[in-house]
Formats: structure tokens, C-alpha cells, sequence
């Protein structure tokens, strides 16, 4: 069975490139451009995985990944945003203390991608270093 | 009847007798006249026999024959005095009866009678001065008591005459005090004084209650001693005195105005001088000899002696201001610095204004001297704050502005990086396209590498910290950069032992690596030379802009380059700021070395003259 993942984001690039890897990557893979979509399509789509965007016109990622966590606890979320750098107090910290199960900064590569999503399904995979080969030194 | 019997000495003594004696019968007829009576009468030895109304001639009427008739009639002794017309002259009559007749005995009183006059005359022009002065007039007798008191007297003291007459000096109804408002012991009275030594006492200032007036009142007393009566010891003494409350009163104001002056003056920093054309003199207030740092028993002021204290760049400019003075140019203001005697160095601001007499002529220059070293050490500053200040917000603005550009950006290279490589992956291994799509992930790589440099200039992360042993870091840094740099510019390194840092030894490489670039790039082709050096000093807080270092170290290089002009200077690290030619530089270097310092607690201070090369100082501060 495709394990079914809902993109949110803003950016229709971000979306359309997202859904392309990831369906090519076997998953069912749907997107909406705001958190409000997102609530909609998290419960008529029920999906295994949510990939959202933090920084977003509207309601904000942290609150979503909060929502969406208490909701459905089991639900794996990837947080990810292109305005932030690794390192304690970023955005992204924030994320994944408010509940997210991986990080990823944008832009990425494309494996780094479909690493990440199977990182979060199959948990007792080693999680990949996502923030060391997300950054250029 | 004629007398009889005449004694000889009866009649040498009548003669001896000082009044003239004329003795007249029962039916008027003078019997006898003595020597003064006949020679006051100018009648020679005619008199006797002759009736008296006709021997003196006038006297019928008179007073004088009023007194005879009456003393006749009812034999009783009767004196009178009056003006005698016929004679001219003052008399005296003293009319005695005899057992038959009279004695009439009189006399010329005319000089008496004039000092009378001129006593009473005398008496009553003293009297209107005594009632009328302006100062209180007191007489005491022997004992010291009050004996009269002119008007003034009773208003200056608050007391009647009925109520002081018989009071001493030292009654505690005065309630008297001395200068010092001290109780005034009666012994030290000026009166008393007086009175003891026989001595004049003058200008006693003293303080009395003045009962009507509710309040104390002071007086200067004179006390003068009269000698009258037998022994030494006056007999009475009179104070003169006048009040001097309001005088005193106005010299006291007179003189804490002066005080308070003195004070305003100390307190502003500010002091007075004024020089006196006609005479030539300088007068300076305390402040002044204080703010100059001479004092007033040793330095007289003058052109000269001001010249010796006033700064050598100064002293003309100064002292050529009375001279425009004396022509009617009111002085501008003006700022000078001095030498002070202990070696202190200070800026003052004189401002002046002219002195004129009543005629509107040039008489001297009256002005203000204020020590401004300390307000123009705090405008220069505030000045460099403020620059600092400005400066700071224009690069968080820049880095605000950064810092969502990237953002975007980073949405933007999410499909440019994941797609093509995507496409690549995509494309036969032999596909001549492929190359093409892979040009186009490696241009998405450097765009995501240089908004990752702006993300750093904007947020720059915390650094690690480890303690660096800056030796270290420098010698790792020259391996680094020496093959970079070409080999017509010579490097010389002046490294030694300082204190350890904290932080990331590998983000500062890449400040000092940059640095050395930029050094480099400023020389050119060369030759030239870039020096480095590293010290450990205590920063002053002007230099430290974030106000948290004290001991530091700073890694200085030194460049023989072009240098820079100070409106390049104030943006050189501006994130896109940059003197390279296009697409020679990105202009991120230093905007990201500033960036990496300052998350280390440090700034980045740079030296620089156009054709004179530049220094970029790194303060970073010594770990703890």
C-alpha cells in the first residue's frame, strides 16, 4: 500500500517539485498551499506523513504540526523552511520541539528527500543527518 | 531825714559793694549814692538831695518805679529785672525798705543777659536738633540710667521716654545681643563702656527688640562721655545711634549674592573676567583662578600671564580679541584649550560682551570663562555612539532585508536543485544533455551556498566555543592564506603568545582568510606588503560598541594597498558592498566576517587613508 504524504507550502515550486520526487518515489502524494487546506485535506485524506512549510502567509507551521499532533499522535510530520540556519534557537529546533519527527531545510536535494520520508515511516532506520547535508560548509 | 552819722567805714564799705546803692527818704529824696551809682548814673555828686524821680529820669512809670512805690507803701523787699530804655541797658533792682525810705540797690545785668539769650538761643536750636535727627540721642547719668531721649530714640528703640527714663543700659528689656547675636553682657555696653573708661566708643553694632515693631532691630552706637562734675568719672554720657537694620540687611543680601554668585559659578563651571581699559586690570572671579588652576595669591592675570597657560595654537587668537575690543567689535565666542600648572589639559569657551561707560565709549570687556572639556568629550561620544548606532541599524535593516530575500530564494532553488537532479537522474548516462542539467544543479548549489552566506551575515549562528589558542589560529590561518596571495607581496607576520579566545576557530579563518583576500586585492599586482600582528590590550568602551569586552585581543592586518576613503569605510560591510569590479566579488565578505565577530563578542575596527593603505583591526575578547 502507498503510504500517502500531504505537502503544505506556500510555494507552488516547492509543491510541484515535492509531489513529482515523491510520486515518483511511490507515494501518493498530495498538496495544498495553506494550513487551513491542510486541516481539510488531513482529515479527508488522512495521510501517514505531512511535510509543511514553517514560514507561511496565515496560520504557521508550529501551529499546525501542534494541531496535527494532537489529533492524531501517531501522524509523522516533516517540518521544513528556507529561512533558517542549523544551530540551537532556529526555527527549526522550534519545530522539532513542538512535535516534528524530522527537519529539512530548503533547498534540498532530491534524495535527501525521499531519505527523510522513509526515515520518519520506517523509524528504526538510522535518521539521517539531515542538517550536516543540507548545509554547504 | 539825712543820716546822721556816718561812719567812715560804713561808707568805704558801701563804696566796696559791687551794686550801686542809692538810699532815698521817706518823701523820695536821695540821701546817699554810692561810687557805682553815681558813675552808673553819670551824675557825679549831684545825686544826693535830689528826688529820685527826677534824678533818673524815665524811671517814673518803669517798672522798676513800680517796685519802688510798692516796697514805699507796704515796706516789703521787692526784686525786678527788665530792660531799662534810658540807660540801654539790663537791670537788676532789688528795692529794700529801710526805717524810713528805701535802699535801692541795682545793677547792669546786659552782658548776663546776652549769654542768656545766646544759652537759650543755643539751647533751643539744640533742642530742634535733638527732636529731629534722624538718630536716636540718649543722655545717661553718672549711674547710667536714661535721662532724656530725643523722639528718634523712641521710635528706633520701640520704647516712650516715660517708659525708658531711669532704665539702664543694661536693662534685659533691650533684650540686647551683640554682632554675633550673642547676649550682650550690661558691662559691655557701649554706654557703660563709656562710662568705665571714660573713653569715646564708636560704631558698637548691637541688636535691640523693638516692642512696637515686634522685631529685633540692629543699631550702631556712638557713646560719648561727658566730664562735668568733680573727680575723673564722667558725669553723664549720651549715645548716638542709628538704626542699621535695613543697612545690615542689604549688606547681608549684598553679600550672600556675592556668595550665591560664587556658588553658581563653582557649580556651572563658569567664571567671570573682565579687563578695565582705562586701567589696564584684569579681575577674575574665584571660578575663573579655579577653572585656570593658578591661584589668585600667586597669578596676577594679565595678557602675558594668560598667554603662558593657553595652548600655542591658540594663544593669537585669544589675545587678539581685546584688541578688537578697544575698536567696538563685540568678541565672538571662542574655545581654547590650556595648559593648566598641574599639567592638565582643558578646553574652555570664553564668551564676552563689551563694557561701555555712560557716554557709550569702549571702557572693557566683560565675559563669562566655562570649562567645556567634559560636555565636548561627552558630544564626541554621543557623536560616535550615534554613528555606531546608525551604522548598526542600517545592517540589521540590511540584514532583515537579507534575511527574507533568502528566504524566497531558498523556495525558489528547491525545484531548480531537486528537479534537475531529478531530470539528470532521468536522462541516459550518455545523453548529451545531460551535462547541461547538471550545469544547472551546480549553479543552484552556488546560489543555495550564497544565501547561506547572507543567512549567516543576517543570523549569525552562535559560534562553538572552544577555547582557541590564538598562536595557533594564526599560524593555521597564514598556512592557509600564503599560497593564495601572490609572491610580489610580501607577508610578514609578527606573531606571538597571547591570552586563549572563545569560539569557532573555523568561522574565524574564514574572517581572517577573507581579510587577507581583500588585503591583497587592495595591493594588486604589487609589490606591496600585508602585515600581521596580534596584541592583548584593555579596550577602551568607545572602541567597543557592544559594550561587553574589557581585556582583548586584537589581530591586526595591515595592508600597503590603495586604502579607503571614509564613505567607503562606513559601508564597507554592508552585505553587496563591494569596490570589485562586477562579478569579481559578491561583496559578502566582510558584512559576514563582521558577522562571525560579533557573535563572538568582538568587532571588526578598521584604519584606512586612501593611497595610504589599510588596517582591519579583529577585538575579540580574552576567554575567561
Amino acid at each position: 500500500m502507498k503510504e500517502r504524504v500531504l505537502v503544505i507550502d506556500d510555494d507552488e515550486g516547492v509543491r510541484l517539485t515535492i509531489q513529482y520526487i515523491l510520486s515518483m518515489a511511490g507515494h501518493d502524494v498530495r498538496s495544498v498551499c495553506d494550513g487551513e487546506q491542510g486541516i481539510g485535506a488531513f482529515r479527508s485524506f488522512a495521510p501517514d506523513v505531512v511535510i509543511t512549510d514553517l514560514i507561511m502567509p496565515g496560520q504557521q507551521g508550529i501551529e499546525i504540526i501542534a494541531a496535527f499532533k494532537k489529533e492524531r499522535p501517531e501522524i509523522k510530520i516533516i517540518a521544513m523552511s528556507g529561512g533558517a540556519r542549523p544551530g540551537p534557537g532556529n526555527i527549526l529546533q522550534s519545530a522539532r520541539a513542538a512535535g516534528a519527527d524530522d527537519i529539512l531545510a530548503k533547498p534540498f536535494e532530491m534524495n535527501l528527500l525521499t531519505d527523510v520520508v522513509r526515515g520518519v515511516l520506517q523509524p528504526r532506520l538510522p535518521s539521517a543527518d539531515v542538517l550536516r547535508r543540507s548545509v554547504s560548509p | 531825714m539825712i543820716w546822721a552819722v556816718h561812719s567812715l567805714d560804713a561808707l568805704t564799705l558801701l563804696d566796696a559793694v559791687a551794686d550801686s546803692i542809692c538810699i532815698v527818704d521817706g518823701i523820695w529824696q536821695i540821701s546817699y549814692a554810692n561810687t557805682h551809682a553815681i558813675a552808673e548814673m553819670a551824675r557825679g555828686t549831684g545825686l544826693v538831695g535830689m528826688d529820685l524821680w527826677e534824678a533818673v529820669p524815665g524811671i517814673e512809670g518803669s517798672n522798676f518805679g513800680e517796685v519802688c512805690r510798692r516796697c514805699m507803701a507796704d515796706r516789703l523787699p521787692r526784686d525786678v529785672e527788665g530792660y531799662f530804655a534810658p540807660l540801654g541797658n539790663w537791670l537788676s533792682i532789688r528795692a529794700i525798705p529801710l526805717s524810713e525810705g528805701l535802699a535801692v540797690l541795682f545793677r547792669t545785668i546786659t552782658p548776663q543777659k546776652q549769654s542768656e539769650s545766646a544759652l537759650r538761643t543755643s539751647e533751643q536750636r539744640f533742642r530742634a536738633m535733638f527732636d529731629t535727627l534722624g538718630r536716636g540721642i540718649l543722655f545717661y547719668d553718672g549711674d547710667g540710667r536714661i535721662t532724656d531721649a530725643n523722639p528718634a530714640a523712641e521710635r528706633i528703640l520701640g520704647f516712650g521716654f516715660a517708659e525708658m527714663e531711669g532704665l539702664s543700659s543694661g536693662d534685659a528689656r533691650w533684650r540686647a545681643v551683640d554682632e554675633a547675636d550673642n547676649f550682650l553682657p550690661a558691662n559691655m555696653h557701649p554706654t557703660n563702656l563709656a562710662l568705665h573708661t571714660g573713653q569715646r566708643v564708636q560704631n558698637f553694632i548691637m541688636g535691640i527688640f523693638n516692642p512696637i515693631l515686634s522685631e529685633r532691630r540692629w543699631i550702631s552706637v556712638d557713646a560719648n562721655p561727658l566730664f562735668g562734675g568733680e573727680g575723673p568719672r564722667p558725669s553723664q554720657v549720651y549715645t548716638v545711634f542709628e538704626d542699621i537694620t535695613e543697612k545690615r540687611q542689604a549688606e547681608y543680601e549684598l553679600r550672600q549674592s556675592k556668595l550665591h554668585l560664587a556658588l553658581a559659578q563653582r557649580v556651572a563651571s563658569i567664571g567671570s573676567a573682565a579687563i578695565d581699559f582705562r586701567t589696564g586690570k584684569w579681575d577674575w572671579s574665584d571660578e575663573t583662578y579655579r577653572i585656570y588652576g593658578v591661584k589668585r595669591e600667586s597669578f596676577t592675570p594679565s595678557a602675558p600671564a594668560l598667554a603662558s597657560l593657553v595652548h600655542p595654537d591658540d594663544r593669537n587668537e585669544l589675545l587678539s580679541k581685546p584688541a578688537l575690543a578697544r575698536r567696538g567689535v563685540t568678541p565672538p565666542p571662542i574655545e581654547y584649550r590650556i595648559k593648566r600648572p598641574d599639567g592638565a589639559e582643558r578646553i574652555l569657551r570664553r564668551e564676552a560682551t563689551l563694557a561701555r561707560d555712560d557716554k557709550g565709549k569702549v571702557v572693557g570687556i566683560v565675559g563669562t570663562v566655562q570649562d567645556v572639556t567634559d560636555q565636548r568629550a561627552a558630544q564626541r561620544e554621543k557623536y560616535l555612539l550615534e554613528t555606531q548606532l546608525h551604522h548598526a541599524q542600517r545592517l540589521d535593516a540590511l540584514g532583515t532585508l537579507a534575511s527574507g530575500i533568502a528566504h524566497d530564494l531558498n523556495n525558489t532553488l528547491v525545484p531548480v536543485l531537486a528537479l534537475s537532479e531529478a531530470v539528470a537522474k532521468s536522462l541516459p548516462k550518455d545523453d548529451t544533455r545531460r551535462p547541461l542539467v547538471e550545469l544547472i544543479h551546480q549553479a543552484g548549489e552556488r546560489a543555495r551556498d550564497l544565501v547561506a552566506q547572507v543567512l549567516a551575515f543576517a543570523r549569525p549562528e552562535k559560534p562553538e566555543s572552544r577555547t582557541i589558542d590564538v598562536e595557533t589560529l594564526l599560524h593555521e590561518t597564514m598556512g592557509l592564506v600564503r599560497a593564495s596571495i601572490p609572491t610580489s607581496i610580501e607577508i610578514v607576520e609578527r606573531i606571538n603568545s597571547v591570552s586563549s579566545i572563545f569560539g569557532d576557530a573555523g568561522k574565524l579563518h574564514q574572517v581572517l582568510v577573507n581579510l587577507f583576500a581583500n588585503a591583497a586585492s587592495a595591493i594588486g599586482v604589487g609589490p606591496g606588503k600585508i602585515e600581521i600582528s596580534v596584541a592583548e590590550t584593555y579596550a577602551e568602551p568607545l572602541d567597543n560598541p557592544n559594550g561587553n569586552m574589557d581585556f582583548c585581543v586584537i589581530i591586526s592586518i595591515t595592508d600597503s594597498g590603495c586604502g579607503m576613503d571614509e564613505t567607503t569605510q562606513a559601508r564597507i560591510f554592508e552585505p553587496f558592498f563591494t569596490t570589485k569590479r562586477v562579478g569579481a566579488g559578491t561583496g559578502l565578505g566582510l558584512s559576514i566576517a563582521h558577522g562571525i565577530v560579533a557573535a563572538h563578542g568582538g568587532h571588526i575596527r578598521v584604519a584606512s587613508h586612501p593611497g595610504r593603505g589599510s588596517r582591519f583591526d579583529v577585538i575579540l575578547p580574552v576567554a575567561k
